[in-house]
């Protein structure tokens, strides 16, 4: 095709109307120079027009046969198709409402998922050229992970070509303003290399690493600035407090940054200024440790051979020190995105997407039965069509523009409840956390955006169109003949269709119920659970040391403060460290968890000691003994009493760290303790306490509460702040600990159960809708059955065996797959059941009943068919 | 080519001689080919053509309207003829159609198909 006819076709097709006059003139034109030339030949005006136009023959059929040669036709052709599909949706608006609506439906809560994996995985940070941000990290030469020190990072910075510029980074949870925020301690060139710019005032840039200063800066998030200064712009100057050392508001940075990582940042200081927050930092950065570094690299350079060259210098860097210390090499992660793309990241997000899914191609298979039984229903009108010469083609495009027609509602409908059920999950998601989490919790912003439209988009026409048109073009096959006869009878194919479709239905809805149900088992179990310590009336109080002695005697002196005891390792919140062991006299190692704590430890959380005694005042200083957890006893011990025997200890500290158990030390085991639920529910109970005090570095301070223990809290967090401000860390009751580990299972119960919930419900609808439309088709032959003498209880039989066949093969299809998707959570997932029969089997009756309850009214209706009536029917 | 037939039947050329009442029906191709033929000499609108047509054809040959705009808009779309709105010797605006390159080698490769085909039935005739 010319391109000169290519444009005139796009003309045509963009303005119709011009093409349609231009002809229209023509051929006036041409009637008129004939009717002149009969006119000049002797005849009157009348008869010359009239002849002119005899001649001339079909006016409208000439301009038909001229649009087909000008090839415009295909565009009349679609309008027309579009108008007679706007005709056909408006004769039949429930069934399109329908379609619409459970489209939309399933598409919106898709979206809202994607929505939330798009926020997280794929959409990049908004900072200048994420893509070329790398996180640095080392492995020694026993593949562990390891973090940078100053040195590392001023030597990395100078020597590596590869690197526009590296940021060192290390992150701090403080206290500000009465609740928690995390922030970042990070080098001056931290924001310039992000290109992030501040809302207001200025960032850190061209500050200083080196010198801590008396009040150094501080540039709040924008988030924090809103909800906590209320958004005063009067804020930059300002002096905030943190660890009770005055920081200096120099800025806020700009809305839509918040850091690097997975939780938003609340805060950000100069890395100089950290020695002052914690004690373990003495006054120079040249002893900063933990830093982790990223790096922006240069164009055109590639991550393995900057890896390499900053594994080189690494190596060079570190060969000096210990051989465990050594570099093997630095490896470059990604910090385009929030979570760093892997596998790990997919599979995390695969059993939300995969049960989001499930949903959609439900409503799908929904739409799909719809359509088939729409396709039947138009069988006659599909069968004129082609007996007037409508080729098959014509009509599957008839088809494709139905099916379209009613996806563009679906895509903005889709669009709009994706946003409503992205607002009210995380209304819900607040409006149901523990009080005490709401601190914890931080959200990156979630908006549908255009990314969420096109998937929308695309998720809806894929879903119309494939499920739409598929029962639709099984409704074109048919002959002629047999279509205007009425004969649909012997079209084997819709029916297995449909079969196969009601069996799928109730598979994934007994799947999505089965995960639900053991999801509330999982979380009532998790809630009923013992935890061996007492957390209702406990509070943990952390602090740095330099002013603990002041928090202790504000604590002592306290009337809410009934009991006082300390723990190296906060219970609960976090996983506890690991050390080697070996008994007296042997010399094999084994690893077990261990946690340093006071005399008053046991007393307080309410663990037994269920031999020997607890840890004295004497042993919090220097004091060579130990308490080890019944399940330790049990593993180091086997047949043997604990109390007295003797073990040495290796710590696996890495290098700096403060604990002061540095190298090999000898314990004597003075008592056995009950066992107590281990964080992250590692399923080892195996515990070796050792003595501490209170007073001592890196210590987590608990407090039993008399009285209300919100109240204590409150007056405990009032007092601290008022005689010893900024020097709480975190201020926290443990029972937000016990309620924060069952949470997630919580939230992931309601979001099953809504899915399951719904699914079931599209499922009623689907099995329903089928079997009543069966019996409708059936309707003639059950009345011959029951003129030839079938009784109401046969048909009864008849209808339910055919629904109980599929729904027993759906549901224990459903089960297999339950099953298996419950193995490869159980690995997954901590503290994931590998099956739970009881859930299962509740599910699997939920369902059956549910299917039972959907075919109710149509059997009935089966049984109730009138021969005589039925006979007579059409 | 010259002797395929259009499954159409509604595009088939047809003449019909009113006086003799006699029907000539003409092969699909050959209007395209008068067409052509009226257009080399130079630009005519649609009616100007068919007066054409039926002019040097001694009344033969009447071209069927229904059958002429078709034929023109087909021919505009294979690129072998362009129009262009002017204004008729009485002073109307009209479409003017004229050949276009691709049209006049068009003209070329159907002239001689026409000469081949007519000399070939003459033989058939005369030595049969």
């Amino acid at each position: 095709m010319r391109w000169r006819s290519v444009a005139r076709r796009v003309r045509a097709i963009l303005r119709p109307g011009n093409a349609e006059r231009a002809l229209a003139d023509e051929l006036d034109f041409h009637l008129a120079m004939q009717t002149e030339k009969h006119r000049a030949a002797g005849m009157d005006a009348a008869d010359a027009d009239l002849r002119a136009r005899l001649e001339f023959g079909n006016v409208g059929l000439v301009k038909e046969d001229a649009r087909d040669a000008r090839g415009t036709q295909f565009v009349d052709d679609t309008m027309r198709d579009l108008r007679y599909a706007v005709r056909a949706i408006a004769r039949t608006p429930v069934f399109a409402l329908t379609v619409v609506g459970t489209i939309s439906l399933a598409v919106g809560l898709n979206a809202a998922a994607f929505t939330v994996f798009d926020a997280y995985v794929l959409r990049p940070l908004d900072v200048r050229d994420p893509s070329s941000l790398y996180a640095l990290a080392w492995l020694d030469r026993s593949g562990r992970v390891r973090s940078f020190d100053w040195s590392d990072y001023v030597t990395l910075r100078r020597a590596s070509p590869g690197y526009t510029a590296i940021a060192a980074v290390r992150t701090i949870a403080v206290r500000l303003r009465g609740s928690n925020a995390v922030g970042d301690a990070v080098s001056s060139n931290y924001f310039e290399l992000l290109g992030v710019v501040p809302a207001i005032g200025s960032t850190l840039a061209g500050r200083d690493d080196q010198s801590p200063v008396d009040a150094p800066d501080v540039v709040l998030g924008h988030a924090l600035w809103q909800s906590r200064f209320g958004g005063d712009s009067g804020v930059v100057g300002q002096h905030v407090l943190l660890r009770g050392h005055p920081f200096r508001v120099v800025g806020v940075a700009r809305a839509g940054f918040e850091g690097l990582y997975k939780k938003p940042r609340d805060f950000w200081i100069p890395l100089g200024a950290l020695s002052l927050l914690d004690d373990s930092i003495r006054s120079t950065p040249a002893t900063l440790d933990g830093l982790s570094l990223i790096g922006r690299l240069a164009p055109g350079e590639s991550p393995s051979k900057a890896g390499s060259a900053a594994s080189a210098t690494m190596r060079a860097l570190t060969a000096p020190r210990p051989a465990a210390d050594r570099a093997d090499r630095v490896i470059l992660t990604s910090r385009a995105r929030a979570i760093t793309p892997s596998i790990g990241a997919y599979a995390a997000f695969a059993p939300i997407a995969i049960a989001f899914g499930l949903v959609l191609l439900l409503a799908c298979a929904n739409v799909a039965n719809m359509m088939l039984a729409r396709g039947l229903a138009r069988q006659r009108e599909l069968g004129v069509r082609l007996a007037l010469g409508a080729t098959r083609a014509r009509l599957v495009r008839q088809l494709v523009v139905e099916s379209l027609l009613l996806a563009l509602p679906a895509i903005g409908l889709g669009f709009a409840a994706a946003w409503l059920i992205v607002t009210f999950g995380v209304r819900t998601l607040f409006a149901t956390l523990p009080h005490d989490l709401v601190a914890f919790v931080r959200l990156v912003p979630l908006h549908p955006d255009a990314r969420v439209l096109a998937y929308t988009a695309a998720v809806a026409l894929a879903s119309a169109l494939i499920f739409g048109l598929a029962p639709s073009l099984q409704s074109t096959r048919l002959s002629v003949v047999e279509a205007t006869r009425g004969e649909f009878g012997r079209l084997g194919s819709p029916a297995k269709l449909r079969t196969s479709l009601i069996i799928a239905q109730v598979a994934i809805a007994s799947l999505l119920m089965t995960a639900a149900s053991v999801l509330l088992r999982q979380s009532a179990r998790l809630s009923g659970v013992e935890t061996g310590i007492r957390t209702r009336d406990v509070i943990s109080v952390e602090s740095g040391l330099d002013r603990r002695s002041d928090v202790l005697r504000r604590l002592n002196v306290n009337p809410v403060v009934g009991l006082l005891a300390a723990a190296a390792t906060p219970v609960l919140d976090a996983n506890l460290p690991t050390l080697a062991l070996s008994r007296g006299g042997s010399s094999t190692d084994v690893s077990v968890a261990y946690n340093r704590v006071s005399s008053g430890f046991f007393g307080l959380l309410g663990i037994p000691i269920v031999a020997g005694r607890a840890f004295q005042a004497s042993d919090e200083v220097g004091g060579e003994t130990a308490i080890v957890s019944e399940a330790a006893a049990r593993r180091i011990w086997p047949a043997g009493n604990a109390i007295g025997q003797t073990i040495s200890l290796r710590v696996r500290g890495e290098r700096g760290t403060a604990d002061s158990l540095d190298g090999v030390r000898v314990a004597h085991v003075v008592g056995v303790a009950r066992d107590v639920i281990t964080p992250g529910g590692a399923s080892d109970a195996s515990i070796i306490y050792l003595p501490t005090s209170p007073r001592a570095a890196a210590c987590c301070l608990f407090v039993r509460a008399r009285g209300d223990v919100a109240v204590a809290q409150r007056t405990i967090a009032a007092d601290l702040d008022r005689f010893v401000p900024g020097a709480v860390d975190r201020l926290d009751r443990l029972d937000t600990f016990v309620a924060g580990a069952i949470y997630p299972y919580r939230a992931a119960y309601w979001v099953a159960l809504v899915l399951g919930g719904l699914a079931l419900a599209l499922s009623v609808a689907g099995v329903h809708g089928v079997i009543a439309y069966i019996v409708a088709q059936r309707t003639r032959e059950i009345g011959v059955r029951i003129a030839l003498g079938a009784t109401a209880r046969d048909v009864l039989i008849a209808v339910l065996s055919q629904t109980t066949r599929h729904a027993l093969i759906g549901v224990g299809a459903g089960a297999v797959l339950a099953l298996g998707l419950a193995r490869a959570l159980a690995s997954a997932v901590q503290q994931m059941p590998g099956f739970d029969p009881v859930a299962a089997l509740a599910a699997i009756v939920i369902v059956l009943a549910a299917c039972i309850a959907a075919v109710a009214s149509p059997t009935r209706r089966a049984t109730r068919i009138d021969p005589n009536v039925a006979l007579r029917y059409e | 080519m010259l002797l395929t037939f259009d499954t159409k039947a509604r595009t088939l050329v047809s003449a019909i001689d009113t006086k003799a009442m006699t029907r000539l029906d003409l092969l699909q191709g050959t209007l395209d080919l008068l067409i052509l033929r009226t257009l080399a000499g130079e630009p005519r609108h649609g009616w100007a053509i068919s007066e054409r047509i039926q002019q040097i054809s001694q009344d033969v040959l009447q071209v069927n309207q229904g059958s002429l705009y078709p034929a023109l808009h087909r021919l505009e779309d294979q690129g072998w003829i362009a129009a262009e709105w002017g204004v008729s010797e009485l002073g109307r605006r009209a479409r003017f159609y004229h050949l276009t390159a691709a049209g006049r080698r068009q003209l070329a490769r159907e002239s001689d198909e026409w000469a081949r085909l007519t000399a070939a039935v003459g033989r058939v005739m005369r030595l049969a």
